[in-house]
């Protein structure tokens, strides 16, 4: 292990990502069937039966980490769609339909075998509905009702008691239609589900969720920070990709060994540690040095994002013997439990409280609305809460509109507030 | 005891059906009410915004309940933040009781015993707000909706009549208006169709009476199928091949408006959407291409408030008088 600066198993897990997105493109190249499906849809089918999954946001981040949002932000007016729809949810479509393929990262996706969203946001099926046409694959769109009341303290009551919180009827829902897509799965790869393999794998991914639980528990109670954000986020979100593999959940408990070794070391990343801030919002993928811009001078660290938290909160939904229907239970409410109220003003509370933040930093999308409905409800309850808050205007993948400077400038007078409390 | 329904494409059949009569409350604006103005973000729904600043004022206390639709855009964003408002004591004590229909717009073997249990729940919640079953006293606005729709599209009422109309049986749909043809006149070229964002006012229809015939507004075409149907199978089976739904899953919407472009002889489509759409907008070059397809004139103006007032439209009627008038 290296000394405060990174974990050994950051490079790993960036190692993995990398061999993996080769290993992918490779079968892709090859024509190996694969599947195209937003965030908040149940992967865990297509990574049971061995179908390979690229994922909507992750290739977005893809492309704009290779400079391209811009780009492609103006094809998209090109186009016809007009500047205010979403970003980080349509820039591959754009990419695609612009089909310049020595642009692409790749050179471009072939088309998938099938498409998967959730009708979480309004524009969901419209955006998907594009790729169907323009792919010709076929589109498996599951709804997305909502419960009659968002009840309370929904990360206490979703892990164990899940069938009355999230109600029978949207369950059943869920499941038929998580059943219909393993019926297209099993045409499109050839191969049978496997109920026991699957309750395996489920149970796999709960010890790797558990295990992040730990490593959270341990950053909050830390007495400085012992791991940056930029840090914790692959070490969770790239095994997440992968979730319920033995690399994953070998990952997992590497990383908690590190954290936890770091934490009995007294180990900080900012020896002068004086403000922990929170990151609220999808990562800010174009300028992932900002997460380290305040500690030389403030002593000011982003301690949280939601990442970490919410691998527990998100995913661990004791399955009882019915793992279908568990996975049903994790994604039928899976994006709304962090944008909707109370569900996420209080959760944001509660973690605000568990790592003692000073400053949450709240980023407002500009022009995706699902993530940024709440905020203000959000904003409301950390300040009752004694959280001081900054909002952030911006775009996850827009960095044409991304003003670094006053973005900055914002941080730091939330910081000099903070610090006067 | 009243009942109000907020969303686009109320299911008036299926309401019907359910013994019970809805009055439309999305399309009138409010000012915002200060109490709660400071937790609704400025890409608010218009209409969802205005819902949840008239709740908070009071002006819907004579509802019993009040239904929010999850499938009309922002619907169920409004009605989580009504519930939030509601359990931090910003609403009144004697707000209506807060309702929310998820009523998916398909026919599946997952959809269907779903839709089931959303209309016993949703039955359930309206007895809880002492509002039981009963007999329709009036007949069911479908048929009235229908009327205007093969006037408006003949010709024989303006743009802006038509809409109103349809406010007037959206603000009470006990009363169905009679359509009264005016006096035989030539309806005028260019025939238009007014697609996009739906609006709150008929200001912009008012302007496009000027320059030919609005035969086509694509509001009022989601209105119409949405409230058509007479029982429980015809109602639902109404919802599902509604291809101007907002949140239609299946991919319908294009082809659909290609084939009414076409049956219609549009010769000029009006295209606009609200300054924060997220939704309408990834249509737009679909419609473009059938509009183009057709031989009809496109015109994109852009982004709209949803309540034109006439002076800020002047821009609109100097470009639709430059590009579109005959």
């Amino acid at each position: 292990m290296t000394s405060h600066g990174h974990l050994s198993v950051s490079a790993q897990a960036l190692a993995f990502q990398r061999d993996w997105a080769k290993s992918l493109r490779g079968d892709l190249a090859n024509g190996t069937p694969y599947a195209f499906v937003n965030a908040d849809t149940p992967h865990e089918v297509f990574h049971a039966m061995g179908m390979p999954v690229v994922v909507n946001q992750w290739w977005s981040s893809v492309i704009a980490a290779k400079q391209q949002s811009t780009h492609y932000l103006d094809r998209a007016a090109e186009m016809g769609f007009h500047d205010a729809l979403a970003k980080y949810s349509a820039l591959p479509l754009i990419a695609a339909l612009d089909g310049d393929t020595d642009r692409q990262p790749w050179g471009g996706l072939p088309d998938p075998a099938i498409l998967c969203a959730r009708q979480s946001a309004d524009d969901h099926q419209r955006i998907f509905q594009h790729w169907s046409r323009h792919t010709g694959a076929p589109l498996a769109l599951f709804h997305a009702p909502a419960p009659p009341r968002n009840a309370p303290e929904w990360w206490a009551r979703a892990r164990d008691d899940w069938e009355a919180f999230y109600g029978t009827a949207r369950l059943d829902l869920m499941q038929a239609q998580i059943q219909d897509l393993i019926a297209q799965v099993e045409t499109l790869t050839g191969r049978d589900f496997d109920p026991k393999a699957f309750g395996a794998y489920m149970e796999r991914i709960e010890e790797q969720e558990l295990i992040y639980e730990d490593v959270s528990h341990m950053i909050a109670a830390a007495e400085r920070l012992p791991v940056r954000i930029s840090e914790q986020i692959p070490n969770v979100m790239i095994p997440q990709w992968h979730r319920g593999s033995d690399w994953a959940v070998a990952h997992a408990h590497r990383f908690r060994a590190e954290v936890a070794d770091r934490v009995a070391q007294g180990s900080a990343v900012c020896p002068n540690e004086r403000v922990r801030m929170m990151w609220i919002g999808a990562g800010l993928w174009f300028d992932t040095k900002f997460y380290t811009a305040f500690e030389r001078e403030f002593g000011a660290v982003f301690a949280w994002s939601m990442y970490l938290p919410f691998a527990a909160d998100g995913y661990v939904r004791h399955a009882k013997g019915d793992y279908l229907r568990a996975l049903a239970a994790r994604v039928v409410s899976m994006n709304e439990q962090l944008h909707q109220p109370p569900w996420a003003n209080e959760w944001l509370v509660k973690q605000a409280r568990d790592y003692r933040i000073d400053l949450a930093v709240v980023l407002v999308p500009e022009n995706d609305r699902p993530s940024g409905y709440g905020t203000r409800f959000i904003v409301e309850d950390l300040r009752a809460a004694g959280v001081e808050v900054v909002e952030i205007t911006a775009d996850m993948v827009d960095a044409r509109k991304w003003n670094s400077h006053s973005a900055m400038a914002a941080v730091t007078d939330g910081i000099k507030r903070a610090v006067q409390h | 005891m009243d009942i109000g329904g907020f969303g686009f494409g109320l299911p008036h059949g299926l309401f019907g059906a359910m013994g019970f009569q809805v009055t439309d409350v999305t399309l009138p604006p409010s000012p915002p009410h200060p109490p709660i103005a400071d937790f609704i973000e400025p890409f608010m729904d218009p209409f969802c915004a205005s819902v949840l600043h008239r709740l908070a004022a009071g002006t819907l206390n004579h509802l019993a309940a009040l239904i929010f639709m999850r499938e009309s855009p922002g619907a169920v964003h409004a009605f989580h933040y009504a519930c939030e408002f509601e359990r931090r004591g910003a609403l009144p004590a004697d707000a209506p009781r807060l309702i929310l229909f998820n009523l998916i717009p398909v026919a599946s073997s997952a959809a269907d015993p779903f839709n089931q249990s959303e209309i016993a729940r949703v039955k359930a919640e309206l007895a809880q707000a002492e509002c039981a079953p009963s007999p329709p006293k009036h007949p069911a606005p479908a048929t009235a909706l229908q009327s205007l729709e093969l006037a408006q599209a003949d010709g024989q009422i303006s743009g802006a009549d038509a809409f109103d109309l349809r406010a007037a049986i959206a603000d009470s749909p006990f009363i169905s208006p009679a359509v009264q043809p005016p006096a035989s006149t030539p309806p005028k070229s260019p025939r238009i169709a007014l697609l996009g964002t739906p609006f709150g006012n008929s200001a912009l229809h008012g302007l496009l009476d000027q320059i030919g015939t609005l035969a086509i507004d694509q509001q009022a075409l989601d209105q119409t199928r949405a409230a058509a149907g007479d029982d429980f199978q015809t109602a639902l089976a109404a919802q599902s091949a509604n291809p101007y739904a907002a949140r239609q899953p299946c991919d319908v919407f294009a082809d659909t408006i290609s084939e009414t472009i076409i049956s219609q002889s549009i010769e000029q489509v009006v295209w606009q959407v609200d300054t924060h759409d997220d939704l309408w907008g990834w249509l737009a070059p679909d419609v473009r291409a059938a509009s183009k397809r057709a031989g009809a004139g496109f015109i994109d103006l852009g982004h709209l408030p949803r309540w034109p007032k006439e002076a800020c439209l002047t821009h609109v009627k100097e470009r639709l008088f430059a590009e579109v008038a005959q």
